[in-house]
């Protein structure tokens, strides 16, 4: 039995294959997609209980991507994930629409308490 | 580079030094941040099959020859962002020196290209047919051709391609950029570019016979 099902959106495929393997370990139950348009294709086939989109994607970029799974699943909670210390440094905004943000190199458990925190606060 | 900014137009080539300096370096650190989460979660991906080990669930030789694949790989291609972020940094060493501009731009565009991937547009490099040494400043020419290059994927759409071609002349570099949509609303305001090449004796101009322009941007040999 799953705690709960995340989506994490990320053109980096060995990091979100081995977070996905990761999570297993920890009844989280997960997929990835390496572009924007794949997940929300995804996210219309399947449901999932958060999304951890990174901010930097190749052709659609994190911030569009955020805006149209909102458009269309306004209470599933996104989680974005940002350079290094950029957001910090005020040189990235993070949208309003975000739950939150994590700045990689992610930390695993760091990872589960904010998606636990997303979806509590649903 | 000139600590005593005499001019304002010697101010502006120094503060678009630094910009230019800092979108280099920005972008390379993503990308290394990249490089290390992965290195990262593989490391504590091991990790948690040993613990599955010690609790009776071995782990497969394949496994293990994958995930050192991985590591192996991403340590590879950080090796590489930063030998290449060192010859970019250690461009600005001397204010002139003899350099390899096709080697130059070939690692300029190597640095660059996490940009365009961003587009998803293809940078593509079309050297000389051989050396072509060069007396100048190295980073005021990559300057250029970085600006340049900004310019071109500012008005870039997916799948384009982005071309730099090196051209010798007796008397200078040409370096031709082209792949410019100016039906993607481009302004062509080329008066830094302009101010940029002058001030190491070089010229800008721009053809846009049909689509799309192309940017030609000479640099003196100073031979």
């Amino acid at each position: 039995m799953y705690k709960f099902r995340v989506l994490l959106i990320d053109d980096e495929e060995e990091l979100v294959s081995a977070l996905v393997e990761r999570l297993s370990y920890r009844d989280i139950d997960s997929e990835f997609a390496l572009t924007g348009p794949e997940g929300i294709d995804k996210m219309r086939q399947s449901v999932f209980d958060v999304v951890v989109l990174d901010l930097k994607l190749p052709g659609m970029d994190g911030t569009e991507v955020l805006s149209r799974i909102k458009k269309e699943h306004p209470d599933i909670p996104v989680l974005m994930i940002t350079g290094h210390g950029s957001v910090a440094n005020g040189q990235e905004e993070i949208p309003a629409q975000a739950f939150d943000f994590l700045s990689k190199p992610i930390n695993l458990e760091d990872l589960i308490k904010k998606m636990q925190e997303a979806i509590d606060s649903g | 580079m000139n600590q005593n900014t005499g001019s304002e137009e010697e101010k502006l080539l120094m503060e678009n030094s630094l910009t230019f300096f800092g979108a280099i370096t920005a972008s390379v650190s993503h990308e290394l941040n990249n490089v290390i989460s992965i290195i990262n979660q593989t490391a504590g991906l091991l990790d948690d099959l040993l613990i599955g080990s010690r609790e009776g669930r071995p782990i497969k030789t394949e496994r293990l020859e994958k995930m050192a694949g991985s590591v192996k790989n991403q340590t590879d291609r950080g090796i590489d962002i930063i030998r290449r972020l060192n010859k970019f940094a250690h461009s600005t060493d001397e204010p002139v020196r003899e350099y390899d501009p096709g080697d130059m731009i070939e690692n300029l565009v190597s640095l660059t290209r996490r940009l365009a991937d961003m587009k998803k547009v293809t940078l593509e490099m079309v050297p000389a047919d051989g050396p072509v040494p060069v007396v100048g400043n190295p980073f005021q020419a990559q300057q250029a051709v970085f600006m340049a290059i900004r310019l071109a994927l500012s008005t870039s759409l997916e799948n384009d391609t982005i071309r730099i071609e090196m051209l010798e002349q007796e008397d200078v570099l040409k370096l031709l950029i082209s792949g410019i949509r100016s039906d993607q609303g481009a302004e062509f305001d080329l008066s830094y570019l302009k101010l940029l090449t002058e001030s190491f004796g070089g010229t800008i101009t721009h053809r846009s016979e049909g689509e799309p322009t192309t940017l030609e941007i000479t640099v003196p040999r100073g031979k």
